[in-house]
């Protein structure tokens, strides 16, 4: 049997001229200081974990069980890991993270030996912030990068035809596996002698995007973060040269990222950022998220108009200017060799550190045997 | 005791004990939505579902049967099989079939008929690597009778090496429901695939080692969209697997899986594809340019395949592109049936529908 609507209640919708009047939750409260998110290894356990001052790490669920004691925090079960709180972090558990960095901050509780879900960032192991269901990276998007291989003057006209006509953007997938976290090491795949970096803009979907407009696509982002997207440019070695993404993106280790994920709402202009990577202390990318030639809305509008970009989802932005390939930057090609030192940083995001090691004990290149 | 009992469970006790090295019937693999809860499923006879959970825990109140606790989803059951898992589902259909408890008055309320239960997607892989011209009849047969044969010759004469592309896996669905054509693209295309679920994960495994990586075999119908980018000149040379291959409902599988050592010779099927009942694909996995072993290691040489992806084999010839095999390309539009058989694996039936209320082809348009 149906339930009959109080007369009043229909008074006051009709009176809302067609939209429901109703009270909209409060916004959110306040926040003491900025905060990261990230994964960490701790008591052997993936951990989620709210980063303070680039330098603490507070363990999520247990900080979460000690607000939750007190009679005016509701009890919410906190999700196992980033791809769940990806999801739900617009959906309340923002609110919530907000309630326990004010309370360990208003409370004192950082300094040292005051709480044990209290610890160093150097203390325990940063794993990557999350495990996405898939990874979408961005292809010549940002007009320092296309056609960088070649002379300067051809690079110029290249990036001045795209800025004449923009075209449609390209994305192409990375498998997941290939993920790994700041700190563990790069390596080169035996037989493979042209590998180079590109350190990119990240973005990590929230609620899942389908046909989402660029205007709209805000909405969609939970946070960002650094991918190093690491490339092979030796190709298939065929006689008649064909585009493969699999072997020029998808080795082992070809995907770091982190080094954790900065909530969408903490970074004021992601199109506004300083790009920078190093190879053993020497500048090699000097750029800016402002070079890219679709943003990073333009991006989420594009790849949701061919499949649904789902929570946990990695978009990366594409590489600025000044890959090793690059013979408009710099008069030589130059790629990674083992020994190597990679320092990649994104103003606001982070920094992410990498050493380059030689694949050990196995033979080389792809190989389909007869 | 009764007697006669007494020697039944003393029987029963040796076949549990003794054959669980051999199952009784040959049985697959499939996830199925049982009370609101994804779950694995044994498939007996292409019609009884037997929930592996339940089953397992029935046996285990048998004193002489281990506690094994029992994965949690497919890909853990990949990565698990060959690690004694294999024994105790065999130990389950034994006591299934020998005692009787699939039908009549013993049937046990863990076990469903197909029909009762929803079908999922078989497994949801981390990454699905799909093989491009892959087949002697399907390379080059968007091109004439003569230039199909010159390439397949060619290719004869120097395979070359494998070539893998990534499949998103959020384009799996599952048999049974709808393909959606999306909105503005009009050249939708079948590819009926053999697919190679990974069980031990595998890095620079080389093709003779293979076999001990495969958990099973499904069907992979790699729906594609030969529409392209639509640009001049064309960036990429023109080439977009996103575009080609990642659209939404694009990567139907299953129906179920079969455990690798039911398949006596897995280059040895027959595969074909019906379109509303008109036969499309008529092929053979022994058409292939580089067999599934071959694939895995081609695939582990660049990347390590982890439990539960899935390697499809390349598609026949037959597709709907083809000039070789039919005089005119042929396309899916909505309302038409698609009906993918591959000998011994199963059959996927899929309705082909429209995109409804959205806009239409890959955009990014401008907003500054």
């Amino acid at each position: 049997m149906k339930k009959r609507i109080p007369g009043a209640t229909v008074a006051a919708l009709l009176m809302a001229g067609g939209a429901l009047a109703i009270q909209t939750a409060p916004a959110l409260p306040s926040l003491s200081e900025p905060f990261k998110l990230g994964t960490f290894e701790i008591d052997g356990e993936p951990t989620l974990g709210i980063v303070l001052r680039d330098r603490i790490v507070v363990e999520l669920a247990a900080a979460n069980r000690e607000l939750e004691r007190k009679p005016h925090y509701a009890k919410l079960p906190m999700p196992e890991d980033m791809k769940s709180l990806a999801g739900l972090y617009h959906m309340g558990y923002n609110r919530r993270i907000y309630q326990i960095v004010n309370h360990v901050v208003g409370q004192g509780l950082l300094d040292a030996g005051k709480r044990s879900y209290v610890h160093g960032v150097e203390e325990v192991t940063t794993l990557p912030p999350i495990d996405p269901g898939k990874i979408l990276n961005a292809a010549g998007n940002y007009y320092g990068h296309v056609g960088e291989m070649n002379t300067p003057e051809e690079q110029r006209k290249e990036a001045e035809e795209r800025r004449r006509d923009r075209g449609m953007a390209y994305l192409f997938l990375k498998p997941p596996s290939v993920v790994i976290a700041n700190g563990e090491d790069i390596v080169i795949p035996k037989g493979r002698d042209k590998i180079d970096w590109e350190c990119e803009l990240a973005v990590i979907i929230g609620e899942p995007a389908k046909y989402v407009s660029a205007a709209n696509a805000k909405n969609h982002i939970f946070g960002y973060t650094i991918e190093l997207d690491m490339s092979d440019r030796g190709g298939r070695g065929e006689a008649e040269p064909r585009s493969d993404w699999l072997i020029g993106k998808g080795h082992d280790t070809f995907a770091p990222l982190g080094p954790w994920v900065v909530p969408a709402e903490l970074v004021k202009d992601p199109m506004n950022l300083k790009q920078t990577l190093t190879i053993n202390g020497k500048l090699m990318q000097d750029s800016h998220s402002s070079d890219m030639i679709h943003n990073v809305y333009e991006l989420i509008e594009y790849g949701s108009s061919i499949l649904t970009l789902e929570t946990g989802d990695v978009i990366a932005a594409g590489s600025p200017a000044g890959t090793g390939m690059s013979r408009s930057v710099r008069p030589e090609q130059i790629f990674l060799k083992p020994g190597d030192k990679i320092v990649a940083t994104i103003e606001g995001i982070g920094v992410m550190t990498h050493d380059v090691k030689a694949e050990s004990a196995a033979p080389s290149g792809p190989t389909s045997s007869r | 005791m009764h007697r006669t009992f007494g020697i039944a469970l003393s029987l029963l006790l040796l076949a549990i004990g003794s054959a669980a090295a051999q199952p009784q019937e040959k049985f697959k693999l499939g996830t199925f939505e049982i009370d609101g809860e994804s779950r694995i499923g044994i498939v007996l006879r292409d019609r009884t579902v037997v929930e592996l959970n339940a089953a397992n825990r029935e046996l285990e109140r048998r004193p002489e049967v281990a506690e094994l606790p029992m994965p949690k989803d497919m890909r853990e059951l990949a990565g698990l099989y060959h690690m004694g898992y294999d024994r105790r589902i065999y130990q389950i259909v034994n006591h299934l079939v020998g005692s009787t408890l699939l039908e009549g008055a013993n049937r046990r309320g863990y076990v469903h008929e197909l029909s009762q239960v929803r079908t999922l997607a078989p497994i949801r892989p981390r990454k699905i690597l799909n093989a491009a011209g892959n087949y002697y009849g399907h390379v080059g047969e968007s091109g004439t009778p003569e230039e199909q044969r010159k390439e397949a010759e060619e290719r004869r004469k120097n395979r070359g090496m494998a070539y893998l592309f990534l499949k998103p896996p959020s384009s799996i669905i599952a048999n049974g429901e709808d393909i959606v054509i999306p909105r503005g693209r009009d050249k939708i295309d079948w590819e009926c695939e053999i697919g190679v679920v990974i069980g031990q994960p595998a890095k620079n495994v080389v093709a003779s080692q293979a076999k001990n990586h495969i958990f099973g075999f499904t069907i992979e119908l790699d729906m594609s969209d030969r529409g392209g980018r639509g640009e001049d000149p064309p960036r990429f040379g023109g080439s977009d697997w996103l575009i080609g291959k990642g659209h939404d409902t694009f990567a139907p599988l299953g129906p179920f899986i079969v455990p690798a050592e039911f398949i006596e010779n897995p280059m040895n099927l027959k595969q074909t594809l019906t379109v509303n009942g008109k036969l499309m694909q008529d092929g053979n996995s022994s058409d292939m340019i580089h067999n599934i072993y071959e694939l895995i290691e081609y695939g582990s040489s660049v990347l390590t395949l982890e439990a539960g992806d899935v390697v499809a084999g390349g598609s026949p010839a037959g597709t709907g592109m083809s000039r070789s095999v039919r005089p005119e390309q042929i396309f899916l539009k909505a309302g038409d049936k698609i009906v993918a058989t591959i000998e011994g694996i199963g059959t996927m039936t899929h309705d082909v529908k429209g995109e409804t209320g959205t806009a239409g082809g890959p955009t990014s348009s401008p907003h500054e």
